[in-house]
Formats: structure tokens, sequence, C-alpha cells
């Protein structure tokens, strides 16, 4: 961590001045590898704000906002209703581009960052990131009460928050002194491979200064990911190994015991 | 100790997962029945996504019912000409099966009707063997020799023509019952992802009056075929099974199914009926609970394709 931190400093003082704050981040890691023991991992972000001379003065300190966005996929949420006594299935409605991880932290809390409108506008913040169309410049808050399908939406949030896989953190982001700062970003077991956006914004005074954004990819490696395109690539034959293995497995367990 | 499941795309404690595999292959040996309709509920509530844990708990049982077979086998306790005419029935009605589940699913209804179908199945046939279990244990301790055992005992289904000689099973049978149980037990099997074993005990021994004995092993038999058919049928279409989480449970389940069926062998037969009614209603129960009690979380999700 202190070789990133150092690398960080040596390149922040290297670099011509511009005009006005710049934002320079790196990760700990671009890439990360699934293998057999693999139970979830940390990811670093460091960070320095860059500023020259003639930059005018602006109040209030500096915000920092990074979010990890994993892999987008379309899901189903469902809710159960009592018909008849029992508790079935009845609404349903499927999201489109829904991200399968999305963790947002930010050095004070969101509503001191940013209005509501400015946050809308970059999808930062759960509530506003999640399955909310990207509509360009055009954009405006959703009204949230002519919504009908808001408490699915909600219902998305909240279990994908028990899941370790949605995750907002007020306050997560660490300053070290006045321009240089970090975060930690800890990514479950659970989590889809594929390419994460990672981006980061930083605000002032609830304008949007700077933004950068990185991608981090996770992979499987190894036996893992061996398997996986078997089953992908040759689903017959994988079908019929793992028949063959589970016979086998059954004929050695009676071996075994026969002659106990 | 937590392993990575290549497919399912989570980590797991190996031996959570092989401890399932191990109480799940004890009942399976005792009772001669693949233990699908256990574990797959028990997986999907360790966090295993639902189609990776049906299609991973065939090869599972696919394990454990190998190792029950040869163990009966070896014990003369296994009709493989019974078996051979229901299972040929079974992939027939199998079909039939896969065909309304997609007919279902595309309804939107095919929670309800797995569920429903849990229940009403469960709960009938449990109902009825552990009636009919008690009724046998009663009548052994007034020193009454047990109806199954008398040999020349016919019903109707007896009567039927194209007979067919079993000989394991004791049998002088119509065909006609054989493969009617055969493909309806296919059937409802793929309708439920379940090997269908705790249906196919039942109706061999009240209906076709097979001996208790020959039953278990028979049954094992014809599962670990269906069973094989079924994983290469999600390992194709949906992609789904496990080979990782497979393993884990198949070493767990073969472990456990050895000792289950040395100790099936040594029970008495309306013992080992009432003891498997009473899981049968159990697990029937639990699913009537599901349906009728408020749950806390009223919404579910799930991901479109694969996991």
């Amino acid at each position: 961590m202190k070789s990133i931190l150092v690398s960080v400093l040596v390149w922040l003082f290297t670099l011509t001045p511009a005009l006005s704050e710049n934002l320079i981040a790196t990760l700990s890691s671009l890439e990360v590898k699934i293998h057999s023991q693999f139970t979830g991992t940390d990811i670093v972000i460091f960070g320095a704000i860059e500023r020259d001379a003639q930059t005018v003065a602006r109040s209030g300190p500096y915000d920092i906002v990074a979010m990890v966005e994993g892999p987008r996929e379309t899901i189903v949420s469902r809710k159960k209703d009592r018909i008849l006594g029992l508790w079935i299935n009845r609404d349903s409605h499927v999201f489109a581009g829904v991200p399968s991880f999305l963790s947002i932290h930010t050095s004070r809390p969101l509503s001191d960052v940013a209005s509501e409108i400015t946050l809308a506008r970059y999808q930062i913040g759960l509530t506003n990131r999640v399955l909310v169309e990207d509509v360009g410049d055009t954009f405006v808050i959703p009204n949230k009460a002519d919504d009908p399908t808001l408490d699915h939406k909600d219902a998305v949030s909240r279990l994908r928050e028990v899941d370790g896989l949605y995750k907002e953190d007020e306050g997560g982001v660490e300053f070290l002194n006045n321009t240089i700062f970090k975060t930690n970003f800890f990514l479950p077991g659970n989590v889809r491979t594929g390419p994460y956006k990672v981006k980061i914004f930083l605000f002032r005074g609830g304008a949007l200064l700077d933004q950068q954004e990185e991608v981090l990819t996770i992979d499987k490696t190894g036996f893992e990911a061996w398997t996986y395109e078997a089953s992908r690539d040759y689903p017959l034959y994988y079908g019929i190994v793992a028949v063959l293995i589970a016979v086998f497995t059954g004929w050695i367990g009676s071996v075994v015991f026969r002659r106990n | 100790m937590e392993l990575y499941l290549p497919i399912a795309e989570i980590p797991v404690h190996i031996f959570l997962i092989l401890g399932m595999g191990a109480s799940i292959g004890f009942i399976s040996g005792m009772f001669g029945v693949g233990g699908g309709f256990l574990l797959t509920p028990m997986l999907i509530f360790t966090g295993i996504p639902t189609s990776v844990a049906v299609a991973t708990v065939t090869t599972q049982i696919i394990a454990s019912s190998t190792s029950g077979t040869i163990n009966y086998f070896r014990r003369g306790l296994v009709d493989i000409k019974l078996g051979t005419v229901l299972l040929t029935a079974g992939i027939a009605g199998s079909s039939l099966g896969v065909w309304v589940f997609s007919l279902l699913r595309s309804a939107g209804q095919l929670d309800l009707i797995i569920s429903l179908s849990y229940v009403t199945f469960l709960g009938a046939i449990g109902s009825l063997m552990m009636v009919e279990s008690v009724r046998a244990i009663l009548n052994s301790h007034r020193g009454e020799p047990a109806t199954l055992k008398k040999p020349g005992q016919h019903n109707w289904i007896h009567g039927l023509p194209f007979k067919m000689r079993f000989k394991r099973s004791k049998l002088y049978v119509s065909v006609i019952p054989v493969v009617a149980i055969g493909s309806s037990i296919g059937f409802l099997g793929s309708l439920l992802g379940i090997g269908g074993g705790f249906m196919l005990v039942p109706a061999l021994i009240y209906l076709l009056r097979v001996p208790t004995s020959v039953v278990i092993g028979t049954s094992l038999y014809q599962i670990i075929v269906t069973m094989a058919v079924a994983s290469v049928l999600h390992a194709v279409t949906n992609q789904t099974v496990d080979v990782v989480l497979g393993l884990l449970l198949m070493i767990g389940g073969v472990i456990g199914a050895q000792f289950g069926a040395s100790i099936g062998q040594k029970m008495r037969g309306e013992q080992l009926r009432a003891l498997l009614a009473l899981i049968v209603l159990g697990v029937g129960i639990r699913f009537a609970v599901d349906l009728i009690r408020q749950p806390s979380e009223l919404f579910s999700i799930a991901t479109f394709g694969g996991g």
C-alpha cells in the first residue's frame, strides 16, 4: 500500500500544472483472479486532487465519490400476494441493465456533496443509480409517487444489500491530507465475473470538478476457468463426464465399504 | 474451509456441503429414495442458485444410488427386469413432463404448481404410508402376520392382461400397471425436478405388492438411469451442473448411503415405511406452511438465464 501511495505522490509532483482542479486516482489492482479459495477481495483506490496556483478559491471542502459498478444484467422481481389463503408470486417486473454489483463510497453524506438533481444526473447513489434509465442531457428525477414499480425497485436494492452486493458507505472515503484520499472496496465471494466500472468523482460546493473512470476485470483462473468454459463450450461431454464421475464415485464408495 | 464453485460462482463451506450430502445419502440408502426432494431445498437455503441446485443434485443422486444399488445387488435385492420396464416407461413420461414444464413456465405459474404438487403428493403419499405402516406395526405387535407379506393376496391389478414374470420380485403381473407407474413417476419427476423415488417406492409396495426389500434396490437402480438422463439434459440445456459442488455432495452421499443401507436392512419393513412416511409428511407440511404463512420478505429476485 505504501509503495502505491509513494508512486502516486511522485506522479503528482512530476505533473505539469493544469488549469483547474484535476483528479488523479489509481486502483491497487485492475485484475481480480478467482481461484478455488476465493472468498472475496479488497480493492484499494488511492487518489489525489491536483490544483494550480491560478485556481479560483472555492468555499467548502473537496468531496470524493467513488463508485464500483459490476456487469449489468436483466433481472425479474416477483412479489408474493395472498390468493385464496395461499402466498404465491403475483406481480412481477423485469428490469434490464441492472448492475450486478454496486458500491458507492463518499467522503461526506451524499446530501452534503451535491443536490439531488446533480447526483441523479450522474446517477450517483443507490436509489438514483439503480433501475433508472440513462436519458442523457434531458435528465429529470422520476416522479416516485407515480412509479407503480417503486416497491419492486426498492426490493431489488434491499435484497442486493442483504447479499452484500449493493452498498452505500457515506464517509468511506478517507482524506489523508487536504488533497490525498483513499478508500477500500470489498468484492464479496458471490460477485459476478466480467468488467467492473470504477468511477471517481470530485465535487466541491455541489459542483462536479472532475471525474475519472477505470475498468477492473474479474475473471476465473485455472481449474475454475477451465471447468466453466467446458460447461459452456462442450455441454454434452460435460454432462456425460459429470454422470461418469457420479457413477465412479458411487462404485468406489461401495468397493471401499465392502472391505470393512 | 471454503471452496469456490465454478458454475454456481460462489464460495461454500466444504464441511457443510459434505454433511448435507452425507445426511441425504443416509436417507437415500435406507429408504431407496433419491432424496432430491430434501437436498434441493437445503442447497437453495445455503445460497446456491436454484437452477444450479436442481441440476447438480441429480449427479449426487446418481452417485449415492449407484453405491446403494451395488450394495443391494450383491444381496440379490435388485429386480433388473422390473426396473428396466419401469425406467423405459419413465423416460417417455419425462419427455411429456419437460413439455408441460415449459408450458407452465411461459404461463408464469410454475412456482405455484410445483409448491401445490409437493404439498399434494407428499401429503397424500406420506399420510397413506403412515396409516398403513402404523397399522402393520400394531398388527405385528398383536402377533398377526403383516398383511403385505401374504404371497397369495391379489388385488384387481393382478387380473389385468399381458402378464409378465418378474422372478426377483416373486411377481407374475400385467405390464400395464408397471408401465403406468413408470410413466407417471417420470412425468411428475421431470415436472417437479425430483427422482420420484418417494412416489415409486410406495407405488411398488402397495399397488404391485413387490416385497419391500426388493423395492428399494429396484427403485435405486431405476433412479440412476432417470437421473443420468436428467443430468445430461440439464448440462446441455441450462449449463448449470456444478461438478465441484456435485463431487462434494457425492463424497458425502456415498458414505452416508452405505451406513443408511446397512441400517435399512436391519430394520423391519413396516418400521422403515413409517419413518419414510414421517419424512415425506414433514417436508409436505413445510411446503404447506410456506404457502399459508405470510412470508417476512414478499419480494424475490432472479437473474435471467443461467444462474
